[in-house]
């Protein structure tokens, strides 16, 4: 495989089956543990185990028994990884840089940077970090970084049997996304292109045959006013203590020569008046007697 | 012999320096939170060590008020008092006068003030719930570390843009409290005295900042030593 800049995954939901071979191969590559507590294992409803991504399943399908427009019944199979997103929320709303985008286009977290404070977690509209408690760190999808690099696909690519799953330069991804769309659009009237322009534009394709919400995945993800608030507290921060600065320098420079004695300011307790070097400072004392200022000033 | 009026007391003193210290290793430590790009120059495994730093310095920051309140309930009593006590004409006129003053100080005169000048008490109001807020925020993203508590994301970001937000605050006014309180700028000059030196202020510096003050202080004689 040459050497790709701006790669994207392509998950095709009309041809998977849900077989979860991705999400064993994930764990496999990644050397994520599954739970091993049978408690861990209660029946959920959603047919999945776990019943999310979590910090030790980076990949997750989901399963949704859906009905379209048209009111044909079906399964709407849903990838719940991260999305890698062009404007990734994550990345903005980490502290440490741990979080950030590498030129293939993929959101990676550095765990010797990442110290746990779940920003991302919060800050991601798919919800998509998770924070693994046995080390004390946030984890999610890499896109195989490890693999891509060494001209490997991902992980999950490989193992696909039905071929849902691809992998390679993002716009020849978004093309074989809409040449299936015009496949499927005719008995999938909901059928649509997620990752287009969601956030930037993700780094997951994905042929959607009955809409974001069936998939699980929210129908126009945004970065939240707060992390955008934090965002742009940084610049304002500076830029305020630039202008504290510039002031300070101002009214320094503006003050040069300033003098006061430790002596020049006295006070005479019996006629209430203040003097600066003898003279009463108050327009009302203005003619107050000379000798009661020498007195104050201590009979100098 | 020149006349000296006690300003801030041993325990005073002690506090604000305690306090400072603490207020200052958690400034610098958060200060390459809140930019990344400062903390990658100290290396990438800074972080985890920092973070642990700026969590320990914040048990400090908060106890100390706490305990300090607790062994001097008439000084949180008497800040409050001076931080809300109501403004005359002279406070009204200090903060008209303040901006000129800043650019002319050798012309412009200032009028008497109370033991906190109205500019420091607007200052000080922004700085104490600065460091409340801050100190409030900083406990709630703390929280699910050691408690069951789990907080929504909306939550967890909203403590977060709260904490920012504070340390945003502090971060502008910090400057400015150190110009002044420090003596870096000349009329303040000999200041610095009051927390780094003995606490007293001569009766010149005295009755130059905090007239109203000054001349109660000199009139009762009560806290006046001459040296």
């Amino acid at each position: 495989m040459a050497q790709l800049k701006d790669v994207a995954v392509y998950f095709d939901a009309s041809k998977c089956t849900a077989c979860k071979g991705c999400q064993v191969a994930c764990k496999q590559w990644n050397q994520l543990p599954s739970a091993l507590d049978d408690k861990d294992y209660e029946f959920d409803p959603s047919f999945t185990y776990p019943r999310n991504n979590t910090g030790d399943t980076w990949l997750h399908m989901n399963l949704e028994e859906t009905e379209d427009s048209k009111g044909n019944l079906g399964w709407a199979f849903g990838r719940v990884s991260c999305q890698h997103c062009t404007d990734a929320a994550c990345v903005d709303a980490c502290p440490t840089g741990a979080c950030h985008k590498t030129a293939e286009g993929a959101v990676v977290i550095d765990q010797d940077k990442c110290i746990g404070c779940k920003y991302c977690v919060a800050a991601c509209p798919f919800s998509v970090p998770k924070f693994r408690e046995r080390d004390g760190k946030t984890q999610k999808c890499t896109m195989c970084l490890d693999r891509i690099e060494n001209d490997r696909r991902p992980a999950c690519v490989t193992t696909c049997p039905t071929g849902a799953l691809q992998f390679g330069d993002r716009y020849d991804m978004i093309a074989l996304a809409k040449t299936r769309l015009n496949e499927i659009k005719p008995n999938r009237p909901d059928a649509m292109i997620y990752g287009l322009t969601e956030m930037g534009g993700l780094h997951v394709i994905q042929v959607l045959p009955y809409g974001p919400k069936a998939h699980h995945l929210p129908e126009n993800p945004e970065v939240s006013v707060l992390t955008l608030a934090s965002k742009f507290m940084k610049p304002i921060a500076g830029i305020g203590a630039l202008a504290v600065a510039a002031l300070s320098g101002i009214a320094f420079i503006g003050a040069r020569g300033y003098k006061r004695d430790v002596d020049d300011w006295k006070f005479d307790p019996e006629t209430g008046i203040t003097y600066d070097k003898g003279v009463p400072i108050d327009d009302e004392h203005k003619d107050a007697p000379a000798e009661a200022s020498q007195e104050a000033k201590g009979g100098e | 012999m020149t006349k000296y009026i006690m300003r801030h007391d041993k325990f005073a003193r002690a506090n604000h320096w305690a306090f400072s210290v603490g207020g200052i290793i958690l400034s610098l430590t958060g200060i390459l939170l809140f930019y990344p790009g400062l903390g990658k120059i100290m290396g990438d495994s800074t972080f985890k060590t920092v973070t642990t730093i700026h969590h320990i310095i914040a048990i400090f920051f908060i106890g100390i008020p706490i305990i300090s309140w607790i062994i001097r309930p008439a000084n949180f009593k008497h800040t409050f008092h001076n931080l809300f006590m109501k403004w005359d004409d002279d406070d009204k006129k200090f903060m008209r006068l303040f901006f000129p003053y800043l650019l002319n100080a050798k012309k412009v005169h200032m009028p008497k003030q109370q033991f906190v000048k109205s500019g420091q008490r607007f200052s000080d109001i922004i700085m104490y719930l600065c460091i409340f807020g801050i100190s409030l925020s900083g406990v709630l993203l703390l929280l699910p570390n050691f408690t069951p508590i789990v907080w929504s994301s909306t939550l967890l970001q909203i403590w977060r843009a709260g904490h920012d937000l504070c340390f945003l605050g502090i971060f502008m006014m910090f400057p400015i409290h150190v110009f002044f309180g420090g003596g870096i700028f000349q009329p303040y000059h000999r200041l610095a005295r009051v927390m780094f030196g003995d606490g007293y202020v001569s009766e010149s510096d005295a009755l130059y900042h905090w007239g109203h003050w000054a001349e109660e202080e000199l009139t009762s004689g009560e806290n006046v030593v001459e040296k």
